[in-house]
């Protein structure tokens, strides 16, 4: 065999090899994930956010406009609650208004599971959160020149009624310029909590402050928040209102006074050439008529 | 007497320049014209379309219109500073160039606000700067400033005018048509060089160009401060109001030499500016140019020293992006005057003039370099980093009112020397008169006690044969 005729059989394979190669990897599905969180809002709704990527070589890439259904399962049944579609970052919420019937088993417990169907080579993709009913109830007072945050909590027991919560911990944060800053954490048991609100807490420029309390990554209840607003800023501490500014009221005295004499000094000499430039005037008049 | 006769012949020398209009003159002014019209036209663009249609944005929210008005701003204040010493100091010399000083400092004075007014965005509210002043703010301060300098320099400029009215006005057997001679009667104010009038004129013509020299520099400082009150890197400089005093002198000297030449060649006045006058101001010009140079290198030495990180960005950009503008501005622009100057064989009347020439370019793109790359390197860094938005480039609609500008600057001053003589008729006689008694004086002194030494009449002849 001669050496041309080698390498032409060995060009082909190579090409046969890529071929088959891309054509292998044309074919195959693209796996998808599916995350799912689930936080029980302030007013008593659930928003389920999802997040939705795709996984090829070079990592996770996020789906486009990808439609995700959600159910409420419980003991076997199974009823859809409703769907949304995807954005840019792959990311959806879907919301349950308060008084919609969730599915729940003998011990109470509702389970919510998003659902993709799947998407040309995307694979389908699930998942699911359970959670626990439960009722919280927030009172900002002030009391004896202490600010306080009463935290009253239950939950539902198994005919329905409604029982204390027992030995759990909810996070106390207020709201800053970008994000949440925990400022403390409260105890609630027998279904009640207090917690002492610092006093060292800047506000808005009215002392304004927006108040968070928090139950966060509970096994048996999920995420649930609650936000009340109170005028508990300690707005004044660390401003200096400064002694001078382009906005003041008025200009500083020294240089008003530096003002008016450089402007005096300057103006009274121009008077005193414009006058001379009219006994000019005059002087010259006398002689015309002369 | 004498000096009357004298001025009598000098007017009717230079009368002609007054009746006869020739082809180029209207060429001339028609090319101005258009220049004007195209200026008008952007501006029209500009009123129609807002800003967007020039190079400012957000962050660099000031151009080459704020370059313009600094630039002739400082034309103008160096005319009033040149003249005004010239008078005060009464240099023998001064005769010819005073009238060319006085015109740059009033016309380049009423041009320069002109940019001001492009540059604002809502002109409507123009109105609130004088009904709600606000002492604190540098425009306020600026808006005062000018507005003195403005009367106070046609005050000097009338005060200078008024003999020359006068004469004009007693010319009898010339071409200039009635209304003109009226215009002269007008604007001569009676004045018939009487004792006292002559008295009065000197007296507040003193006073007049001595204020004028202490008002061109407070008001120059004060433009200085509008920057240097900022906390702007590149700005914030305490020696920035002496430094513009100096860059405005600077730059005005090369415009009156400028303008010297181009008279001197239209005019055909070889016999009354001579070299000893173009030497004169180069002289001037020289000792500015290191004036200049030696603020500039303090300036940006202590910056550059101080390491602050806003300031080393700015002489990072300085000697990087704007490296080739740099080079001319601060080097080329300062050295040439100083060589040309220097070295006694490279004066002559062309070179001098290139020099002011390349010198008045030099400290126009200074100001540019002071403006625009500062605005470039914000204190505070901008949200959007889009780069038509942090960088500024002129556009042709900038470049035409620019072009404008200089083209009013130009149509005034040839428009004022076919007003009045471009030299001063009774300045002029009066200096004659002033040497020649100087130089009876000398020869009385030197048949009495021989105290002039020989070379220092030679001297006094030669000047006077000059003049």
């Amino acid at each position: 065999m001669s050496y041309k005729s080698i390498l032409s059989r060995r060009s082909l394979i190579i090409v046969l090899c890529s071929v088959m190669a891309s054509l292998q990897l044309a074919a195959q599905n693209i796996n998808s994930t599916l995350e799912l969180k689930e936080l029980k809002a302030s007013d008593d709704s659930r928003i389920f956010g999802i997040k939705l990527t795709g996984e090829n070589e070079s990592g996770a890439i996020p789906v486009f406009q990808a439609k995700v259904d959600f159910f409420t399962t419980a003991d076997g049944k199974s009823e859809l609650l409703g769907s949304a579609s995807t954005d840019r970052d792959g990311s959806a919420t879907f919301k349950v208004e308060k008084g919609t019937r969730l599915l729940k088993d003998k011990e109470g417990i509702s389970m919510v599971t998003a659902s993709f169907q799947g998407l040309g080579k995307l694979n389908s993709a699930e998942a699911n959160v359970k959670f626990k009913e439960i009722n919280l109830q927030i009172n900002l007072s002030e009391k004896d020149s202490l600010n306080t945050i009463q935290l009253q909590a239950s939950t539902v027991g198994p005919n329905g009624e409604s029982v204390p919560l027992k030995e759990t911990t909810f996070n106390i944060y207020v709201q800053g310029l970008f994000s949440k800053l925990k400022i403390g954490e409260c105890f609630v048991d027998a279904g009640a909590g207090t917690f002492e609100f610092p006093k060292n807490i800047p506000g808005d420029s009215n002392g304004n402050l927006k108040i968070f309390v928090r139950l966060e990554e509970n096994e048996i209840y999920g995420e649930v928040e609650k936000t009340g607003n109170a005028k508990w800023g300690n707005h004044r501490s660390g401003f200096v209102e400064p002694s001078r500014s382009l906005w003041s009221s008025g200009a500083p005295i020294w240089m008003i006074t530096t003002l008016i004499i450089l402007l005096t000094g300057v103006w009274s000499h121009y008077l005193y050439a414009i006058v001379q430039l009219i006994k000019i005037r005059k002087e010259g008049k006398k002689i015309d008529q002369e | 007497m004498e000096s009357n006769k004298r001025k009598q012949e000098l007017l009717k020398e230079f009368l002609p320049q007054l009746e006869k209009t020739s082809f180029l003159w209207y060429a001339w002014v028609t090319f101005l014209l258009g220049a004007i019209f195209l200026g008008v036209y952007c501006l029209v663009l500009q009123i129609l379309k807002g800003h967007i249609i020039t190079g400012m944005r957000d962050n660099v929210v000031w151009g080459v219109y704020i370059v313009n008005f600094i630039f002739f701003m400082g034309i103008s204040y160096a005319g009033a500073l040149v003249s005004g010493s010239m008078h005060l100091f009464k240099t023998s010399w001064r005769g010819p160039i005073l009238r060319i000083a006085e015109l740059t400092t009033i016309i380049a004075l009423f041009i320069g606000p002109l940019y001001i007014l492009l540059c604002i965005g809502r002109l409507d509210r123009l109105p609130f700067l004088f009904m709600y002043p606000r002492i604190q703010s540098p425009i306020t301060w600026d808006v005062i400033a000018i507005t003195t300098d403005l009367f106070g320099c046609l005050i000097y400029l009338y005060l200078s005018f008024i003999r020359d009215f006068a004469l004009l006005r007693d010319s009898g057997d010339t071409s200039l048509p009635k209304w003109r001679i009226n215009i002269y009667k007008v604007l001569a104010l009676g004045y018939h060089d009487t004792p006292t009038q002559k008295k009065r004129i000197k007296n507040v013509t003193n006073i007049m160009s001595a204020m004028i020299i202490a008002i061109a520099i407070i008001v120059y400082s004060v433009l200085a401060w509008i920057f240097s009150v900022t906390l702007q890197p590149g700005w914030h400089s305490t020696i920035f109001g002496p430094y513009f005093v100096i860059a405005a002198v600077f730059s005005g000297a090369g415009v009156i030499i400028i303008l010297m030449r181009v008279f001197r060649s239209v005019y055909h006045l070889e016999k009354y500016i001579t070299k000893q006058h173009f030497v004169g101001v180069g002289m001037i010009l020289m000792v500015l140019s290191m004036f200049f140079a030696y603020f500039t290198f303090s300036e940006y030495l202590t910056k550059w020293y101080g390491s602050k990180k806003l300031d080393d960005n700015l002489i990072q950009i300085l000697f990087t992006q704007y490296f080739w503008q740099f080079l001319f501005s601060n080097y080329v622009g300062t050295l040439l005057p100083i060589i040309i100057m220097g070295i006694p064989r490279f004066r002559t009347i062309n070179t001098i003039t290139f020099a002011a020439i390349v010198a008045v370019l030099a400290l126009w793109m200074n100001r540019y370099l002071i403006v625009v790359p500062t605005l470039e390197t914000p204190y505070m860094p901008i949200q959007d980093t889009r780069l038509e938005w942090l960088l500024y480039k002129a556009t042709w609609i900038e470049w035409c009112l620019t072009f404008g500008g200089v083209g009013t600057f130009c149509l005034l001053f040839t428009l004022a020397a076919k007003f009045v003589p471009i030299i001063p008729v009774s300045e002029v006689a009066d200096a004659e008169l002033e040497m020649s008694e100087a130089l009876a004086k000398g020869q009385d002194n030197h048949a009495a006690t021989i105290t002039i030494p020989a070379k220092k009449q030679v001297v006094l002849k030669k000047e006077a044969n000059e003049l």
